[in-house]
């Protein structure tokens, strides 16, 4: 009997499980808009739009009817304008198509919103907020020169080809940037930047930070270029930083900027303290954290930050107080 | 505040514990001894020693000692043991007597059923969560390429999960690999595994008893949050020379043992060793793509009975892993350059353990252990790269060298003292504790670019961190009872850990109980809080010999644990019990490698790790039938797992890799008759959850959050017949197996393939439908 019934089983099991294997079944999901609107006070709110590939479609549908996109301020209508979809890819994944909004209309303090609509597809929206500017209260500088500690030749300026003050040799000059500023007891996410009028062109500058904040989000010292499309604004090539270890206290940073000799005529250096919201503080740090791994094979997975509903995307609005500094021999 | 709850603490404690020690002081006689089998002279774990005319009875600890108090007068004495004929003999003993029950292997009849049966012992035991496994199970069922294995055999139990396919690492209750207090005769180790984990290090043919508690930690143990897996070995046969050895597809072992001295001093050799390399070359000529690998283990002991009273052993464990792979590359020629490219990678992992042992019953009902170990574990992987470029019009030859290496190397000293305390037979006190100097030293990414002249052009991120640490661990408990209804465990283990000249103190309260509602059925409830100063950091990626065991450290703070459980066993006849149990644990301070973090940019793993929290919770149901022609068992787990980590996913909850949903085991154990026996094995898990983008827009791969996609679900059925057949000089047994019998294309890891029409995601299987086969022989 038992000997019956344990055959009886082994055919059972046999005959149930006998199943073809199961082919992986990717995630149901259709091909969504994308949508990316990053924006500084010098210029004005550019807002791309795309479409995001998903595991099962790739994303190359043009739009022929032009992408709606509405701009709020605290939920009343600004302004609406349309985004054509340009028939090329973007960016290597999708078509796209770019509208621009004045950023005159955009106030410190206001909440915004966005909204972008097209009939074949899901509308997405994104909020953000554009947080009041905290201003420099104090600028100095001061002349350093002698052999450089290791971390200064991981610095962005210390490379000739990149830097207009360069090149830059082991026995080198720095100017040192001392910025002081009160931090208000909120949250805030500052960006840090460094400009000189190089000709007629407004442009970035590497320089380094003495080893805070730590993590310094510092993308000059890991001499990530800054992309074409970004010269005197974006994010890229200045400090990011949280006030997790000063809320609400007055705090100075200090910042140097390689250079080849001390300079024989004055330079107007201008120094830019942007204040960040918190979408956008998270949004570049993911960003930084994601270029610096995403070609390494060993690296950890990195969780891409979006505060647009189908999370593809960015809306977020930095606000910018500034002071320029003239450096001279003297 | 926390002084005023553990001072209630203390105080019911120590209430319960002088409950019923009005019997210690009253007119008893003790019984105390050993019990061991009467053919080889080893001591059984767990035996049960039982006087039925005052309906009151003790099981044999670790080192097979007993010790029974009853009134002065006529006693009824059952000593039975699993797979032994039971021993009864009825007398009256006049003063307290010491003896040493020897009992037969009962060959080919029915286990003897009377107290001791594995039913009626889970069902009035405190201890919850306890998976015990006899050693010739482990020996039928059926296994990956022939090679049996302890640790396999445990996954097929609920609440105990295997990570990937093939692997021997235990998932125990939502925990990790590094949270397993693997003991080999009471001493921890770190990594268990042979051949990436296929393999686990324990040669089945020494282990004399294995069990794994999953929650209701007793205070004896500590260290780890998730598991204890207490595994003993064979002392080494006291009355003649035995021996076995088996021939498998990837190995050979041989075991032997024997008296130096009759009844006096043993000893006990085991070695087992792989051939992959040696199979390998008659063919690398033609094909380099197996790498060079062999694993092999060793294991010596010798034991020595003092007196009747003392034994010392002295035990010896070695095992080693070691791989290397050469692959050399000529790329393309173009007009000016010629390119070369050689790259070699060597790996292994190897663990060595010399522990002395030593026992002593100090009175009728005081028993000591004491013992000593060094442990030194090492694990390393190292790449080489050299990339030659030739100019072909000056000849000139630039040559740059690559190397990556990681290393983890941990050396332990260990002492520890343990007493056994039986005051009565109501009372089975045990306390005792030990010490442990760690030294650490987690080494990782070293890499050096050469040029032209062996110029050093680079020499970045090398990083030998030496930590030394000292553990120590005091605990005491009292496993007692109150009537025959209920029983209970209460202890309270205190542990410290200095690092970097601070102490991470921690108290820790475990308390279990059961009440026998009826006969046939009791309901248990438990509560544990764990502490472990050990983590394993494991990256996403697949690599087991880029882990690494790293202290805590004054950054990284110690794992906490607290485990809730409650649940049921019922005896529905002899031989088959039912348990179902319910879980909720909550983990601290687990650690993490950050988002993005590698090694390529920093080379100090304390600035690249995260510390946050994990929770599990689940029921597990086992359905077991010990007993009959037919044996087995059928495990069903219904759990989740999440980890959450601030900066990890921007906070938000995840599962955790091994996180199933649903697990399911059937194992059957046929033994048609004394030459011929069967058994079969089913599992079925829900998909492991890994990271895998799910949309693609600006260039970027986005996921929702850490483990977002689930894997296909898994599914096994393994096969097994094993053929024994009796000679002269023993026996020789024909095991014949299918692993993964119907083909089953289980996923290993999930990879993205580009095709024009429709992105495809494809799943990569690692082990398809696999015969072995196996000769084994005892003499």
């Amino acid at each position: 009997m038992t000997r019956k019934t344990v055959i009886i089983l082994i055919i059972l099991l046999f005959t149930f499980s006998c199943v073809k294997d199961v082919p992986f079944e990717i995630p149901e999901a259709k091909t969504e808009l994308a949508l990316f609107a990053e924006n500084y006070p010098e210029d004005s709110l550019e807002v791309i739009i795309s479409l995001a590939q998903t595991m099962g479609h790739y994303p190359y549908y043009n739009i022929n009817e032009p992408v709606k996109i509405s701009l709020f301020e605290d939920n009343n209508l600004l302004q609406e304008k349309y985004a054509k979809m340009y028939g090329h890819k973007y960016i290597d994944t999708a078509f796209y198509g770019i509208t621009n909004f004045d950023n005159e209309m955009l106030k410190e303090g206001n909440r915004y919103q966005i909204k972008v609509s097209n009939p074949g597809y899901d509308d997405i929206e994104a909020e953000t907020i554009k947080p009041v500017s905290v201003k420099i209260k104090s600028l100095t500088w001061k002349h350093i020169e002698g052999k450089m500690p290791e971390w200064y030749f991981d610095v962005y300026g210390s490379y000739e080809a990149q830097n207009p003050m360069g090149p830059t040799t082991e026995y080198t000059h720095m100017i040192e940037f001392s910025i002081t500023f009160d931090d208000p007891p909120v949250n805030n996410f500052y960006q840090c930047g460094i400009h000189i009028f190089y000709d007629i062109y407004e442009a970035k500058i590497g320089y380094a930070s003495f080893g805070w904040p730590d993590p310094p989000y510092n993308i000059v010292s890991y001499i990530t270029p800054p992309p074409d499309y970004s010269t005197r604004a974006g994010h890229a090539n200045e400090i990011v930083f949280d006030d997790k270890d000063f809320n609400g206290e007055e705090k100075t940073i200090k910042l140097v900027v390689p250079v080849k000799e001390i300079i024989a005529f004055p330079y107007d250096y201008i120094i830019k303290l942007y204040s960040l919201s918190e979408d956008h503080y998270k949004y570049i740090v993911s960003e930084w954290l994601y270029n610096r791994s995403k070609d390494d094979p060993f690296a950890e997975p990195v969780d891409f930050y979006s505060n647009v509903n189908n999370e593809t995307g960015i809306f977020a609005i930095a606000s910018c107080d500034f002071d320029t500094i003239i450096v001279n021999e003297k | 505040m926390k002084i005023k709850i553990l001072y209630r603490y203390i105080l019911i404690v120590l209430s319960l514990i002088s409950l019923n020690y009005i019997e210690v002081f009253s007119q008893n006689i003790t019984i105390s001894g050993f019990v061991e089998d009467s053919q080889t002279g080893e001591r059984l774990i767990n035996a049960n020693i039982y006087n039925s005319n005052t309906s009151k009875g003790t099981v044999s600890n670790t080192y097979g000692f007993f010790s029974l108090s009853f009134p002065v007068g006529n006693i009824n004495l059952t000593v039975s043991y699993v797979g032994y004929e039971a021993f009864q003999k009825e007398m009256t003993p006049a003063k307290d007597t010491m003896i040493i029950f020897a009992l037969k292997p009962a060959f080919e009849i029915e286990e003897v059923i009377v107290f001791g049966s594995k039913a009626e012992r889970i069902l009035k035991s405190s201890q919850m969560s306890l998976v015990t496994l006899p050693a010739k199970n482990i020996k039928t069922l059926p296994v990956l390429l022939g090679e049996t294995d302890a640790l396999k055999t445990m996954q097929l139990f609920p609440g105990i999960q295997s990570g990937t396919e093939g692997s021997s690492a235990l998932y125990v209750r939502g925990g990790g690999p590094d949270q397993n207090l693997i003991l080999i005769d009471g001493v921890p180790v770190y990594n268990p595994n042979h051949l990436f984990g296929f393999v686990s290090m324990f040669n089945t043919d020494v282990i004399k008893d294995i069990s794994i508690i999953k929650g209701g930690f007793p205070a004896r143990y500590g260290g780890r949050l998730s598991s204890v897996v207490d595994i003993r070995l064979k002392e080494g046969n006291t009355r003649e020379m035995k021996g076995n050895g088996s021939v498998g597809l990837i190995s050979t072992k041989l075991m032997m043992e024997g008296p130096l001295v009759k009844d006096k001093i043993s000893f006990l050799f085991s070695g087992r060793r792989s051939y992959i390399d040696v199979l390998k070359k008659p063919v690398e000529k033609f094909d380099n793509a197996v790498p060079d690998y062999f694993f092999h283990d060793l294991m010596g002991k010798i034991s020595y009975k003092l007196s009747g009273k003392s034994n010392i052993s002295l035990n010896y464990y070695s095992n080693r892993d070691k791989g290397k792979e050469d692959e050399e590359v000529k790329a393309d020629t173009d007009d000016d350059y010629s390119y070369k490219r050689k790259e070699t990678s060597d790996y292994g992992w190897n663990t060595d353990i010399l522990a002395l042992h030593g026992n002593y019953i100090v009175s009728k009902n005081l028993f000591l252990h004491g013992g000593i170990s060094y442990q030194k574990y090492k694990a390393f992987s190292n790449n080489n790269q050299v990339e030659i470029k030739t100019d072909l019009v000056t000849d000139s030859v630039e040559i740059t060298k690559y190397f990556e290496g990681y290393r983890t190397s941990i050396k332990d000293v260990t002492a520890g003292i343990d007493f056994d305390f039986i005051p009565s037979s109501n009372h089975a006190i045990k306390f005792g504790m030990n010490y442990i100097l760690h030294g650490y030293d987690p080494d990782v990414n070293a890499f050096t670019v050469y040029s032209q002249d062996s110029i050093i052009i680079g020499n970045t991120g090398i990083n030998r961190q030496q930590i030394s640490a000292r553990e120590t661990g005091l605990y005491i408990e009292d496993d007692f009872s109150i009537g025959d209804v209920i029983k209970s465990n209460i202890g309270l283990r205190f542990s410290g850990f200095f690092v970097d000249d601070q102490w991470y103190l921690s108290l820790e309260p475990r308390i279990s109980a059961r009440v026998l509602v009826s006969p046939k059925w009791s309901m248990k409830v438990a509560y544990s809080k764990m502490s472990q100063h050990v983590h394993l950091l494991s990256s996403a990626r697949i690599g087991l010999t880029t882990d690494l065991w790293v202290p805590t450290t004054s950054r990284i703070k110690p794992q906490t644990s607290e485990q809730y459980a409650i649940g049921i066993v019922i005896a529905l006849n002899e031989a088959v019990n039912v348990s179902l149990e319910g879980y909720y644990k909550l983990m601290n301070n687990l650690l993490a490698y950050k988002e993005g973090a590698s090694y390529m940019n920093e080379n100090n793993w304390e600035n690249l790790v995260e510390e946050g929290k994990g929770r599990s919770f689940g029921v597990e149901l086992l359905v077991e039938k010990t007993k009959g022609k037919t044996t087995g068992w059928l495990g069903y787990t219904l759990s989740r797992s999440e980890r959450q980590f601030e900066n990890i996913s921007f906070g938000k909850v995840f599962p955790f890799r091994y996180d199933r949903t649903h697990d399911i085991s059937l194992v059957i154990i046929h033994r048609f008759s004394g030459k011929t026996d069967a058994a079969l094995t089913w599992v079925y898990g829900t998909g492991n959850a890994v990271t895998f983008w799910t949309e693609k827009f600006f260039g970027i791969d986005y996921f929702e959050h850490r483990n977002n996609i689930r894997m296909p679900s898994y599914h096994r059925l393994d096969l097994s017949l094993n053929r024994h057949k009796k000679k002269k000089w023993g026996e020789q047994t024909w095991s014949f197996g299918i692993y993964n019998t119907y083909n089953r294309i289980n996923p290993f890891y999930l990879k993205y393939e580009y095709d024009p029409i429709r992105p495809r995601i494809i799943k990569v299987g690692l082990f398809p439908i696999l015969p072995s086969v196996t000769y084994s022989l005892k003499f």
